[in-house]
Formats: C-alpha cells, structure tokens, sequence
C-alpha cells in the first residue's frame, strides 16, 4: 500500500479513472435516498387535492412536487458525485490557473463570507415582494425566502430557484480549512496557531449565525472544522487544552441562560434557545416549546418494533411538524419501527466506517482531511439529529444527511461523497 | 518592576503576533511551510486519533439505539394513547340546519337563517407578522375587528400575543362568554375589507386570521303566530314546548364531523360525514284561519275591558276537522313572540291590580305572611310592606319586606306568567267544562237506551240533591221539555235527573272514553287531568248529578273537542293531529301521519239524534247558542258555562264560559271549541257565555267562506252588510225578510250560582 503500483502510476496521466471506486458507499448512498424518496412523500402525501394532470409540474399537488423536486436533486446529486469521483484532481494541481485557484484556501473562504454578506445587505436594501407560499415569503428584492423569521435561503429570481447557503458552505469550508491545514503544517502545534485557525473557522461560523440566525448550522460548521483541526493538531494536549476551555464556555453560557430564563413565562424568554434549552430540561413547564419533540417521541413510541408500515403514520398529520425534514427519523421510526431506524442508524454507521477505512489509508494529509470533514459533517449531523428527535438534545433544526428533503443539503452531501470516493480511489484496498 | 512585567507582555504580544502572520500566510499558502503529516506520508497520531473519534462516534450510536429501544419498549403504549387521543381532539363539527315547520299551504312559520360565528386565527397572523418581521399585520387585524365589528383593539392585539398557536378562538362573544353569531348584513363590510385588502395589487396591509363559521339561528317569521302550538328553541337549540319539543328528534338533525384518516392509498383523506338536516313538518294547520282566530281573539279580549285586567285570564280557541282529527287552528291566549320568548315580562300580561293580587299570593306561599296580615300594602313613593300584628301591644305593626324577599318575589311572578303564558291553554290547563259536557251525557244516555227522546221534565228553577241545591239558568224556571229541550236550553235541574237515570256504572264505563284521559295529540304538555275525575268510589249522589252537566271534574280542551268530534261525525273518537306528514330536507316524504281511528264512542243512531239536537241549541228561539250563527250558514253547537273551584269551594263571579260548535250543520266539516276563562265583564254570571258564542260567529263567519263552504241560509240586510263589511264576497244569497227578533236575556244561560249549599238556597 505504500509503494503505488505501475498501474496506478500510468493511469495518474489521465483526467477521469473509475479505478479503485468505494461501490459501497455509492450503494449506501443510494439506499439513503431511497429512504428519503419514500419518506419524503409519505410525510406530505397526505395533503388533499388531487393532481389534475401528469404532464405539467406546476399543477401537481404538492407532495407530489416534492417529490419531483427531490427525485431531481437526488440525481444531479448522484451525477456530480460520479462526476467528482472521476475527475482527478493531482491532474488539475498541475494545471496553471485552475490548479491555482482550485488549491487555493481563499477564493472558498471568501465565496462563504460573500454568500452570507449578500444575505445581510440585501435583508436591509431589498424590497419585500410577498408571499411564496403559506410558510415563506420571498423578500430583499426577491433575491432572499425567508421562512419562520429566518434568511436561510438565496433565491434566484427568472429561474425559480432557491438555494441553502449554510449547506453550500459545509462543503466549500471542508476543502478550505483541508488546504489551510495542509499548508499550516507545523504551525498547529502550537496554542497560537490552534488559535489563529479557529479564529478564521469562527468568522464564517459567526456569519451563519448572524445572517441567518441559523445557530445550529453555524454549530455543525464549527464542529465540522473543529474535528478536522482536533485530528491534524500535531500536539494533542494543546488542542485538547483548547478543546476543554471551549467546552468550559459553553457549559457556563448554557448554565448562564437556563439559570436567567428559569421560572419565566413561556412566552417571556428570549432568545428562544433558551426557551428550547428549558423546554428539554423540563418539558412539562415549557409545553409550547416542547411540543415538537414530545410529537416525534410520540411517534417512535407508537410505532413499536416493527412500525405502523409505509404511509400510515398518524403523528404525520397536521402534528408532527417538518415530518418531511427535520423531524423524517421520527416518521421513520413511526412507520417502519425500531427495526426502520436501526436499519437506517445501521447504515450511516457503514458509510462512516467506509470514509474511515480511507482516511485510516490515505496518503496524503489534504485528503484525509477532506475525508475527516465529511466523517465530521455526517456524523455530527446524524447524531445531533436523532438526539433531537429522542430528546438526548435540546430541539435544534439539523437535517439527516441524504434524507432529509432539502435539496441544497442532499446535493452538496452527493458532493462530499464524491470527493471522498475520488480520494478512495487513491488507496489501494487488502 | 512593572516596567518589565510590561515589557515582557508587549515582547509575549509581539511575538504572537509575528507567529500568527507567518501563520497565517503559511496557511493561505502564500508561504511554504514544513509539512506534518506528508513527511511519512502518514502520521500514526493522526490515525490514532480517527479511530478514537471513530469509537466516541460508535459508542454515540450505541447511546442512541439504547434511547430508542427505551421509548418503544418502556414508552410504546403510552405514546400511542397520546397518538390517538390527539386524534380526536382534532375534529371539526359541521352543524346542522334544524328543520322548519309549515303550515298546510306552505307557509313558513319556523325556519333558519344562517349566521356566522367570528373565529380569530391567531396563528396565522402571529406566523405572517413573524415572519415579515413586523407586527403591522396584528394591528391590521385588530384595527378591521375593531372598525367595523367594534371589538376592543388592544383586547385583540394582546390575546394575538398571548396565544400565537392558538388557531381557533370564538371571539363573537357576550359578556357572559356565551358565543353569538352575526348575520350577513352586519358583516358584509368585514367580508369585502378582508378580500380587498388581499387582492393583488392592494396597498394595503392584508387582513389575516378573520374566519367566519357557519351557524343556524331560529326564526318565526310570523313573530307570535301560532305561539302556543309551535313553542320555541332555547339557547342550547333545544326544542321547548309545543311542536318543537314534541318533534325534537325530527327536527333536531344531525351535526356533521370534518376529520381525516389514512386510506389504503396512504392519503390522507379528508372524511366529511355531512351535517344531516332535520326533517320538516307539515302541519294541519291552516296559517290563514290560525290567524283569523287569533286575530278575533285578540279584538275580543280588547273588546272585554270591566276591570283593570286583559279581556280574559285565557282564551282557547281550538277548530279540528270532523271526520279525521286534524287540528286546523289552536290559539291559546294571550300569545307572545316566538322569537323573543325572554320577553315574557309581568307587566305585559297582567295589570297593577293583579300583580299585587299575585304577589300576596306568592307571600303567602313564601310564608312571609303569618296569616295576621293577609296583604301586603303598596303606597304612592313606598316600598310595599306588611302588617303585623304585635301580640303584646294588640296593634298592627309595619313590617318592609327586605330586598332579598322582593326579589324571590319577582323570580316567583317572572316565572309564574313564563310558564302561563309559554304553556298551551288548548292541552295543558284544566277547567270545568260545564254545560258542553251535557252533550256527552245525552249520548250516554241515548247510547245506552236508558234515555230516550221522549225523556222529559218539568223545570221550576231548582232541585235538591242531599245538601246541594242545583240552580237552573233561568231563576224561575225554563219549564224543561222533552231530551232534546232540556239540552236546547241547558236545564241543570234536568239534568241531574238524567244522571240518575243513567246510573253510576253505565256514566263510569262511557265517560272513561271521554274524560280523564290524554288524547295522544303530537304537542309536548298535554295533560291528562286523570286526578281531577271522578271515579267509582267519588262518584255519589250528588257528584254524579253535577257531573251530568259538566260541574265537579276536571277536562282540558282537546279532551272536549276530541269527544264532541266523535259524538258528530258517527262516533268515531280520531285522535287530534297537529303534523299532517313530515318530510326530509329535499322534501320528500319520510312520515305521512293519517288520521288515526282510535274508538267508537257511541253509534251512529246517537249521533244523528246528538246533532240535531246541538243545531236546536242555535236555531230554536229558546237556544242558548243562538248568538253563535254566522250569517248564511247554519251550524250546530253546545254552549257551556262553569263555576271556577278554588280556595273554599266555588269562587263567587269567576266563570268559565265555552262554546262547542260543528258546521256546516247538515254536513260537519269543522268542530270548533272556544273557551273564556274569566272574560272581564260587568256580570260573568250573566250573559258571560255569549262572549264565546260571538268569538264563535266571528271566526265562523271568516273561516267558512274562505274554506270555500258554500252559504246555505238566507241572509238579512244587516248581515250582508257585515260581510261586505268584511270583504267577504257571496254571489248567491237570498235576502230574507226583516224580523224582529225578541232580545230576551232569559235566553241566557246563566242567573246566578248554579250549584250553592242548600241551606243558602232558603234565603
């Protein structure tokens, strides 16, 4: 393994290979999105109204749509991950000016920061258009959807499309700080520079905050980021030293907050973080606010250990909210049972054992950190996710990676795997 | 000291400072930098520390699936009770439209209008103004309830802000929190301010979370037509009195339910089990002679004005069809509007004189009066106060009445004049029918051959039975006559007699058919005056002597009507029906109610004999009802008037005075009764009852040509002026010759008491 073969060596020249492809973790991912078709449409089919007429998407009902939509995203996803595993990236590093920008930590950092820039400027120049639909409104000059008093999406007007930029940066910012960390090198070791490189992970972490007030994105990003120097550190003890004051932050923040909020009237607590964070710590003080959760935990426990089967989920309607989303684990475990969601814990756990399996075998320090990354960005998400939905969490909105139906976070995952397949390749397998 | 100490810390900050920029340009790779991790191509502390994440990560999903396997196996039933019973909760209820009531021609006299309750969806609003970032659309909201429903502004902003998931709330609202619907007029203006406001292009702010719901509010078109028979719904939609009561699950219908469920396709389906409206009723009952009668009954209480009082504590006026017993009208004065039954008040109904009257009654039930004052005083500018006796000193002494017992005392009268007047005179009140009951023992005894026509005796003007004396109408006498005289002018002497002659067993066995009994009429409150007849071991002597001319027992008006009718038509005894058929929402027919044969009372023979008979009473010159003939028919009938028992035996002055009629007379076709409770006249004793015989004649003279019964009888000039009077058309009439008719008031039934202890008759 660690000497390359010939082989390996005469197909370095060529700019796509299939050589080498984790088939494994296309198939996991693959199955994921099975899952995510079959939930994401049982969740909404529910809503009456019938479709008038197959040929034209507008007029389709909208769970239908839905599933449309994320049928599409689901396979350009798949395309670009092909896509991404076939390119060989060693080649473009040569090459004079993409391999310039492409292996360049700054044009990604900067792509980040403007995306969220943009979303700032234009919540304060633009104009409000009006009403997308009953939960979102299109606003900023019709450049920005806000929903639930939030900016989390970029939209395209003439086009009709609309985009998470929290979910793009995951992906620009994985490659970003894998560059940086290659480069940093020995400037890691020591606090100072552990120092300097979460400074420049906090900025686009605080821009998802503020932009977006998406605290639960800006979490993961900086976890994301966070993991991958914790990994790369050549001296453990100071990034754990680090690790520890960190932790010992939050935890006095945390204790701040529920010690200032405790006692108060539901619908006096501001921010509604601490709202969430007593809701968790006693949900029948804070019914309003620990309704969402009791909802999803309803629905795991009445599906039993083999589940209520596909479609026939009660919690779906009208009570469980996001079932389709946040919340699909629950639908999951609701219709298909205990078996449904270990099956589906099952298989994150062999996707991330698979991207171990290469980080473990990579040669070089830029691609296991890629690979670290994106071990970071599912595992985070997927453990925050279900924690949320069996109360181990506070109430958070995180997506489960691939089946969750946004269609901005199943896209750029598709992309995440297809680096990681692309870096699979490198590695020869015993 | 502090000289180094600052200048160790400016050298640490420089310092850091140099490293961070080296860093950092190293970083963005402006800088190469010595590689860690590429050297050896891979570091085994890197390694190490995937795998240690690696395990943290496993041990996370071991903590997860154990969670999990808690909540199904420790949880599962629990939360699948939460499950369903959230379910149910969820349900929306369509109401229903209570069916209406029409008469026999299809006028309306109960029907709905729909109306609408004022829902707030605080949600929506909350989540649209959260959403847009500012509170503009609450104040929208509130600013359009407030303009034009006139709700309190702030009210409505802070309920927003106090329930912003609340999705559902009934702000149409009283004080008394009971929820109140709109009609379409007062809400128009709302209704099009909503829709412009959202129209495209508007400038406006957008009017949101104003719902309206459906809901069905009574109404009687014809306000207090009909009041008695129809009765009205209360406040929890609830049928009271009369048909409404009566026809409750007809008319009631059934809510609807709105929810969803899964089907096998794994839709949801939106499950509308629709509202099933009440059925209608189509009654007997003609809207157009109703309102004849009540409209003669009313010109005849206000006609009635002795005394400070209305024409007559009640007026009951009932007309049934003869040969199937269907009620054409029933009225039961005094009347009150159907659509406002809470307007019932005593100052309405009764005078000053009889409210006080009433009040010292109720002091008395109250035992607020110890029998030492048996009044209680009102004076100019004081409250009313009673006397009392004080023992020691021998004088009276004045007691006021406290607040606390002037108020039972208004709850006691509110209620009392409620219940009289809601309450239908026809079916629910008990009098004595007195003379109208001759007719009934007549048939008995020709029915039973211990009478016969020939029958006859001799009336001097009194007659002793054990310790009563029994009066006839005529103080000196009417002379009597044969059976059908002695019936033609109402002889009482006679007709103890003819009790005797009947016997206790035989009078028993047929006036069971008759009396005591409920006739099984489709209106709620009919009562069966069982307690208040005779039976074997009450029936004396004297009871039996009294009860043959209608004096000492109970009966309502449908008991006596519905007898009559059978003594007319052959015997037939039909029960009385109010509802001709019902039919559903779409009209067609669920129920046809035909007319309902109960027994045969008497035989055919008797009948005929009974009829003509009851014609002598109006035709002959010596009749009692001769006052009762319209003009151009000829009718038969019974009149009847009773002493009022009460308190210590017959009340002095208080009659009942009635008239039960049949016409045409040669072919019946309508029976009708009337009765005068108390009219208020200089003399009840005298002449009282033709009050009832002209109530007769009036509606008579309305009802009959409008039922398209031709005339028969010549009629004289003053009666045609009458008609033409009354816009009453007739093509073919014979004008009969003028003649003076002999105003005798002997005529009259009534002189004086007719029944009095014996010892009072020596005076």
């Amino acid at each position: 393994m660690r000497e390359k073969t010939v082989d390996k060596k005469s197909k370095k020249n060529k700019l796509f290979s299939h050589e080498g492809i984790d088939i494994s973790i296309i198939f996991i991912a693959v199955f994921l999105s099975i899952f995510c078709l079959v939930f994401v449409y049982s969740a909404l089919a529910f809503e009456d109204g019938a479709s008038k007429t197959y040929l034209n998407v507008l007029t389709l009902k909208f769970s239908d749509r839905s599933l449309f939509k994320t049928l599409v995203y689901i396979v350009i996803g798949l395309g670009g991950m092909l896509a991404f595993s076939l390119i060989n990236f060693k080649e473009l590093k040569d090459k004079p000016v993409i391999g310039k920008i492409l292996f360049n930590p700054i044009p990604y950092y900067i792509l980040t920061c403007a995306m969220f820039i943009f979303i700032e400027i234009m919540k304060h120049v633009g104009s409000d258009v009006g009403g997308e639909t009953e939960k979102s409104a299109l606003v900023g000059g019709g450049f920005l959807l806000k929903a639930n008093g939030a900016y989390r999406w970029i939209h395209i007007p003439g086009i009709n499309f609309s985009f998470q930029p929290s979910e793009v940066s995951k992906f620009l910012l994985i490659i970003c700080f894998a560059i940086v960390i290659y480069n940093a090198g020995m400037c890691l070791k020591h606090k100072r520079g552990i120092i300097l490189y979460l400074f420049l992970a906090a900025i686009p972490s605080f821009l998802i905050l503020k932009c977006s007030s998406d605290l639960s994105s800006s979490l993961v990003v900086f976890g994301i980021l966070f993991v991958m120097m914790l990994v790369a550190a050549p001296d453990v003890k100071n990034s754990l030293t680090v690790l520890a004051v960190i932790a010992v932050i939050g935890v006095l923040a945390f204790g701040f907050l529920i010690a200032a909020n405790h006692g108060k009237e539901e619908a006096d607590i501001h921010p509604y973080q601490a709202k969430r964070l007593l809701a968790w710590l006693y949900p029948e003080d804070y019914p309003a606010s620990a309704d969402q959760t009791n909802q999803a935990m309803y629905a795991i426990g009445s599906g039993g250990y083999l589940g209520e089967g596909i479609g026939n989920s009660m919690q779906k309607i009208k009570k469980l909210p996001e079932a389709q989303n946040d919340m699909i684990f629950a639908l999951i475990c609701e219709e298909l049972g205990f078996v449904g969601g270990l099956v589906v814990i099952l298989l994150y756990l062999v996707l991330i054992a698979r991207m171990y399996m290469i980080a473990q075998n990579t040669d070089s320090l830029f691609d296991r950190m890629i690979v670290v990354g994106v071990i970071s960005h599912v595992a985070l998400q997927v453990i925050i996710n279900i924690c949320v939905v069996t109360r181990l969490f506070p109430n958070t909105g995180i997506p489960l990676p691939l089946i969750s139906s946004g269609g901005s976070s199943i896209l750029f995952m598709y992309l995440e795997l297809g680096l990681v397949l692309n870096i699979g390749k490198s590695i020869e397998r015993r | 000291m502090f000289e180094s100490f600052l200048k160790s810390v400016l050298k640490w900050i420089a310092e850091t400072l140099l490293y961070w920029k080296e860093s950092f340009l190293r970083m963005i790779g402006a800088k190469a930098s010595d590689k860690y991790g590429e050297k050896d191509n891979k570091s085994n502390q890197q390694v190490a520390l995937i795998r240690v994440l690696f395990i943290i990560l496993i041990i996370c999903f071991v903590v997860i699936i154990a969670r999990l396997s808690y909540i199904v196996s420790y949880k599962g039933e629990e939360y699948k009770r939460m499950v369903y019973s959230q379910r149910q909760a969820s349900d929306i209820v369509i109401p229903c439209e209570r069916g209406s009531i029409y008469d026999a021609k299809g006028t309306v006299l109960a029907s709905n209008i729909k109306k609408y309750i004022v829902i707030l969806d605080a949600k929506q609003v909350m989540d649209y103004s959260k959403q847009m970032g500012n509170s503009s659309y609450i104040e929208a909201t509130a600013n359009a309830l407030n303009q034009y429903l006139g709700f309190d502004k702030q009210q409505i902003i802070d309920f927003i802000n106090a329930n912003p998931k609340d999705a559902y709330e009934r702000i149409s609202k009283d004080e008394n929190g009971k929820v109140y619907a709109l009609d379409t007029e007062e809400l128009k203006p709302l209704m099009s301010a909503i829709e412009a406001s959202k129209a495209k292009g508007s400038k406006e702010t957008p009017i949101l979370g104003i719902q309206f719901e459906d809901s069905y509010s009574r109404i009687y078109p014809n306000g207090t037509l009909a009041c008695d028979l129809i009765g009205y719904v209360n406040d929890g939609d609830e049928g009271t009195y009369g048909l409404e009561q009566y026809y409750e699950t007809e008319l009631k219908g059934i809510n609807g339910r709105s929810f969803g469920y899964i089907n096998d396709y794994t839709n949801l389906e939106k499950q509308i089990v629709p509202a099933k409206n009440g059925n209608s009723l189509i009654l007997n009952v003609d809207a157009s002679i109703q309102r004849i009668v009540e409209r003669k009954i009313v010109e005849m209480n206000n006609s009635m004005d002795f005394e400070d009082r209305a024409g007559s504590y009640n007026t009951g006026v009932i007309i049934m069809e003869c040969d199937t017993g269907n009620i054409k009208a029933m009225a039961g004065y005094p009347f009150y509007d159907l659509n406002d039954p809470r307007s019932v008040t005593i100052d309405k109904y009764y005078s000053e004189k009889q409210i006080k009257e009433l009040m010292t009654k109720f002091a008395i039930q109250e035992e607020y009066i110890n029998g030492i004052s048996s009044n209680i005083f009102f004076e100019e500018g004081k409250d009313p106060y009673l006397k009392v006796l004080n023992e020691e000193t021998g004088k009276d002494e004045i007691v006021m009445l406290t607040q606390e017992q002037l108020n039972k005392l208004d709850d006691d009268l509110s209620g009392y004049v409620r219940d009289g007047v809601w309450k239908n005179f026809c079916i629910s009140d008990t009098y004595e029918p007195g003379s109208v009951a001759k007719t009934i023992t007549t048939a008995i005894g020709l029915d039973s051959g211990k009478l016969i026509p020939q029958d006859s005796f001799a009336c001097s003007g009194v007659i002793q039975i054990l310790d009563r004396s029994i009066h006839c109408s005529h103080k000196w006498g009417c002379g009597g006559g044969d059976l059908r005289m002695c019936l033609v002018k109402s002889c009482n002497p006679a007709y103890t007699q003819f009790g005797k002659k009947i016997g206790k067993e035989t009078f028993l066995e047929y006036t069971k058919d008759f009396y005591g009994i409920k006739t099984g009429i489709d209106l709620t409150g009919e009562v069966s005056a069982e307690n208040l007849v005779f039976n074997e071991k009450t029936l004396n002597t004297t009871e039996l002597a009294t009860a043959s001319f209608g004096q000492g027992f109970n009966t309502t008006m449908i008991q006596m009507i519905a007898g009559y009718s059978s003594l007319i038509n052959g015997g037939k005894y039909y029960e009385p029906h109010v509802v001709n058929r019902i039919v559903d929402e779409n009209g067609c027919v669920i129920k046809n109610i035909e007319p309902k044969l109960l027994k045969q009372t008497v035989s055919e023979t008797t009948s005929d004999k009974l009829k003509d008979y009851c014609i002598g009473v109006v035709e002959e010159s010596e009749g009692t009802g001769k006052k009762a003939r319209p003009a151009g028919y000829r009718i038969g009938g019974k009149t009847g008037t009773a002493q009022i028992s009460g308190v210590g035996g017959y009340q002095a002055g208080q009659y009942v005075v009635s008239f039960m009629s049949f016409a045409p007379a040669d072919d019946p076709e309508l029976v009708m009764y009337v009765v005068i409770d108390r009219p208020n006249i200089p003399d009840q004793s005298a002449g009282a009852v033709n009050q009832a015989c002209m109530l007769t004649r009036e509606i008579y003279t309305e009802v009959l040509p409008y039922l398209n019964i031709p005339m028969t009888e010549p009629i004289t000039e003053a009666e045609l002026e009458e008609l033409n009077e009354k816009g009453i058309y007739t093509a073919k009439y014979v004008i009969k010759e003028e003649t003076t008719e002999v105003d005798d008031d002997i005529s009259d039934e009534m002189t004086g008491d007719i029944i009095e202890p014996a010892n009072n008759t020596n005076n």
